[in-house]
């Protein structure tokens, strides 16, 4: 089972069609392509997830990047949960709940291995072998951030808008002494000794030395740090030296877990990533290591974003091959992602329709997509050799992919509306609702899709009562149908659901009352998903994040590629996991919804 | 016994177990009301004198009348004052300018209490927090155990039956006494009022508004209010259903909760 993030089903019939991807086009007419039915919402939690149980996410529990706490209305990280340190180790708390096909497969004694599916963190259990995927953070609990070292002196105002942490640097005789910020109270002193010439420079950070040329990365610098009550931590990072004419800046990537020596748990066992890292080096175990934020921060130049792709890509396919190294029989489940990253950054090359479209970025960087899926062709072709033909080969991505061209601010739509009412003079623009009167609110939107009622008995300021529920939500939907852009006259949203139509389950208390699905081009803003409610009720996007899959989801498909032939038209993300289990010889999963896929006769 | 005198009791029991079971304890004051009926309370357990340092974290940025409320008493009541500053973070100058207040709090208090509890070995102190004060404390324990890195894990204490409290605490942690967890705002107030206790007048209303809660200057913001004395404080609060802290800037639980939320790729 290859899991590849974000392909979507529009570039690969072009590129089949002109012969770029030979192998997926080899798989195509010997074996299965279809267009892939992703989940509602068609966020790759929720998506991975579904394609994980084969259950909808009433019963998986993931229904949005971002979930909400009721009582507070605080919007959060729906990717990773810390829970609480034990001995000096942070636990993590399970975000997904239901079935899983690799439980399925170790438990009938199949050997199971399970590499970077999204929301594995913590690692599950389950008696087979896990590295955990997107949704693991780095050693500070975040989802990635950066440091910048640099000898510029940055404004407070640009310091606030960067997503990374900024320490000034300042050289004399050549030489300049930093120190980096880690968990615990950790920090790590570095010494950087500048060429003359500022060709190249040598970072030392403890007992590491390491040379890097101008225009270069490191490789993984190996950290050491010492929280404050004397506990090691052990962490890995890699440094990227970008020198100007009169400045000299360091970007060093997100401290995380060292694979060697795990801080936190981020396999099952403990010993799997230590193993995987005695065959292939030390690998980033960052749930998204490409660093996207520095891209758009233009602390990363694209070049330098593209090289760190390209070396995620490199380090994937080395554990890939480590994994088939040896593998006999057996069940491997692989993802690879960074096909989703370069998506959403270099869009706007592809789609001259884009606000931030520029025609000389697009001339520099219009190929890089169809390379990257070109690049993933040819691994695929790597592992159709590797597997041979006995052996039952699926690859699937989580959705697809489209321009991202308007940014939609739905809280203030539902504050037009009188759906959600605003404090006195409250500053429009601050997240988190601060904003918001919850005393005369009857509905809230937070993360990329969902709505939710202010519901009496659920929210902790809760007005509206449960037996008037029926007839808000009512109310909201048939306003959100007949929204349309101002500019343009466009209709903002082609669907809306009731999200007791959608999910069904033990989890379904959790889902969202309304779920919303975007017309293309169209998307929730980012104000949208943390609570914020600007003035325009619609904004050109003009963020370097042209590109995206937040839409209503047939409009975002995924694909489906298998060397066997299967006889189903329609196939959805629910399917995947009960056909992995039929593939596999196993009596269906009961715990599973889906159906598995129907063979050719 | 008037149920003062019981609220006084149970505090003086716990300051008088934390000084009997750890050697090397002090005391956090940050000059609010809460932590100074703390220290009258340590001076009543121990007939008068506190009988181990009273810490002060100073960020540089609280109010004046707030130094000169503790230098004052500190002479007055012949405290063993320690003021812990964090100097390098200040010479670098972080400092609580808009957006990185987070990254403030963390330098000057946190990191600047680590310090001190470094540098004296300090295995016990003693904080004024009560239960009522925020969400989160409603889970706090008289005698909680802080892990390595200062994580408070709520969800791994023991449970605390009658007066059997866990004082007792691993190595290389530091525990948390918090004598006044049991009290409200309004306790506090009417044992302010009853034991004559000074406090500084920030607290008290000019021109329509009072602090409910002092800290440093620039994160503090006062709340409506025409309480000009001390009863006029208790009868408000008798009847008030607005949060204590509400005063206090959000910018820093918000500041982290953002740090992360924006690091999302989509945003």
């Amino acid at each position: 089972m290859l899991g590849v993030d974000g392909l979507s089903p529009v570039i690969v019939e072009r590129l089949m069609a002109c012969g770029r991807i030979p192998n997926l086009a080899r798989l195509a007419s010997a074996g299965t392509y279809r267009r892939l039915a992703t989940s509602n919402p068609s966020q790759s939690p929720v998506a991975w997830s579904t394609m994980a149980s084969g259950c909808n996410p009433g019963v998986h529990g993931v229904f949005d990047f971002i979930r909400r706490d009721p009582d507070g209305y605080m919007p959060d990280l729906g990717i990773f949960k810390p829970g609480r340190v034990v001995n000096g180790r942070q636990i993590f708390l399970p975000m997904r709940s239901g079935p899983t096909f690799w439980r399925r497969a170790a438990e009938s004694g199949i050997p199971t291995t399970v590499i970077r599916w999204p929301l594995t963190l913590p690692p599950d259990d389950f008696g087979g072998r896990m590295l955990a995927g997107m949704g693991a953070p780095d050693l500070t609990l975040n989802p990635g951030r950066y440091t910048l070292l640099t000898t510029r002196r940055i404004e407070q105002a640009e310091k606030t808008r960067l997503k990374g942490a900024v320490v000034t640097i300042d050289f004399r005789d050549g030489i300049a002494d930093a120190k980096l910020t880690g968990p615990g109270g950790s920090s790590l002193p570095i010494r950087i000794c500048v060429e003359s010439g500022k060709s190249s420079l040598t970072l030392r950070v403890g007992s590491e030395e390491s040379r890097i040329q101008a225009g270069g990365w490191s490789d993984w610098i190996r950290l050491n740090l010492r929280s404050d009550a004397g506990d090691k931590i052990s962490g890995v990072c890699r440094f990227f030296f970008k020198s100007t004419e009169s400045e000299i800046e360091i970007y060093v990537t997100p401290l995380q877990v060292n694979p060697r020596e795990p801080a936190f748990d981020i396999s099952h066992p403990e010993a799997f990533a230590r193993e995987l890292a005695k065959k292939i080096g030390i690998f980033s175990t960052l749930g998204v290591p490409e660093d996207t934020n520095a891209l758009r921060d233009g602390v990363l130049s694209p070049e330098a974003f593209l090289a760190q792709c390209d070396d995620v890509m490199r380090e994937r396919e080395r554990m890939m091959g480590a994994c088939l190294d040896g593998f006999d029989s057996g069940l491997l489940a692989f993802v690879f992602d960074t096909t989703d990253r370069i998506q959403h950054v270099f869009w706007s090359a592809l789609d001259p329709g884009h606000p931030a479209h520029n025609p000389d970025f697009a001339a520099k960087y219009g190929t890089v997509i169809d390379d990257c899926y070109c690049r993933m062709d040819s691994i695929i072709g790597g592992l159709l050799s590797s597997a041979g033909d006995s052996t039952a080969l699926l690859i699937a991505s989580d959705h697809g992919f489209g321009s991202f061209r308007r940014a939609v601010h739905l809280n203030s739509w539902l504050a037009e509306n009188g759906f959600l009412a605003l404090k006195d003079r409250a500053d429009r623009d601050r997240p988190l609702f601060r904003a918001v009167d919850w005393s005369r609110t009857l509905a809230y939107a937070v993360g990329f899709s969902s709505v939710y009622l202010n519901l009496a008995g659920r929210e902790s300021g809760g007005i509206v009562r449960p037996c008037d529920a029926a007839d808000v939500i009512g109310r909201i939907i048939s306003g959100l149908e007949s929204f349309r852009d101002s500019e343009g006259g466009g209709k903002v949203i082609l669907n809306v659901y009731r999200g007791c139509d959608l999910y069904a389950g033990p989890r379904a208390g959790e889902a969202p009352d309304i779920v919303v699905g975007y017309a293309p081009g169209y998307r929730a803003s980012s104000q949208t998903a943390i609570g914020a409610c600007p003035a325009p009720l619609i904004q050109s996007n003009i963020e370097s994040w042209p590109g995206d899959h937040l839409v209503d989801p047939p409009e975002a498909p995924g694909v489906l590629f298998s060397n066997v032939k299967f006889a189903a038209q329609s196939p959805s993300l629910i399917n995947v996991a009960p056909t992995i289990i039929r593939l596999l010889d196993l009596p269906p999963d009961p715990a599973m919804e889906g159906q598995s896929l129907e063979l050719e006769a | 016994m008037d149920y003062l005198d019981d609220l006084e009791s149970r505090s003086v029991y716990v300051i008088r177990e934390a000084y009997h079971r750890f050697k090397r304890i002090a005391m956090l004051w940050s000059v609010g009301k809460d932590s100074t009926t703390l220290l009258w309370l340590c001076r009543k357990a121990f007939l008068g004198r506190v009988p181990f340092p009273v810490v002060h974290i100073d960020t540089g940025y609280k109010f004046p009348d707030m130094y000169k409320f503790r230098d004052e008493k500190a002479r007055e009541w012949n405290l063993d004052l320690i003021v812990g500053q964090n100097k390098e973070a200040k010479s670098a100058g972080v400092g609580p300018h808009s957006g990185a207040k987070l990254d403030c709090c963390t330098a000057l208090k946190t990191e600047a209490l680590r310090q001190v509890i470094r540098e004296h070995k300090f295995e016990a102190i003693l904080l004024g927090i009560r239960r009522d004060e925020h969400g989160i404390r409603a889970k706090e324990r008289y005698f909680s155990p802080r892990d390595e890195s200062f994580q408070w894990d709520y969800t791994n204490q023991p449970a605390e039956l009658w007066d059997q409290y866990k004082s007792l605490s691993d190595d290389r942690q530091h525990v948390r006494i918090h004598p006044l967890l049991h009290m409200s705002e309004l306790d506090i107030w009417r044992y302010v009022k009853r034991e004559n206790l000074p406090f500084t007048h920030l607290y008290l209303a000019k021109n329509g508004k009072r602090y409910r809660s002092i800290g440093c200057v620039t994160c503090c913001s006062p709340v409506a209010s025409n309480a000009a004395t001390i009863d006029d404080i208790i009868e408000e609060l008798r009847t008030s259903k607005v949060s204590e802290r509400s005063g206090r800037a959000q910018d820093k639980e918000d500041a982290y909760t953002m740090q992360k939320l924006r690091a999302l790729g989509y945003m």
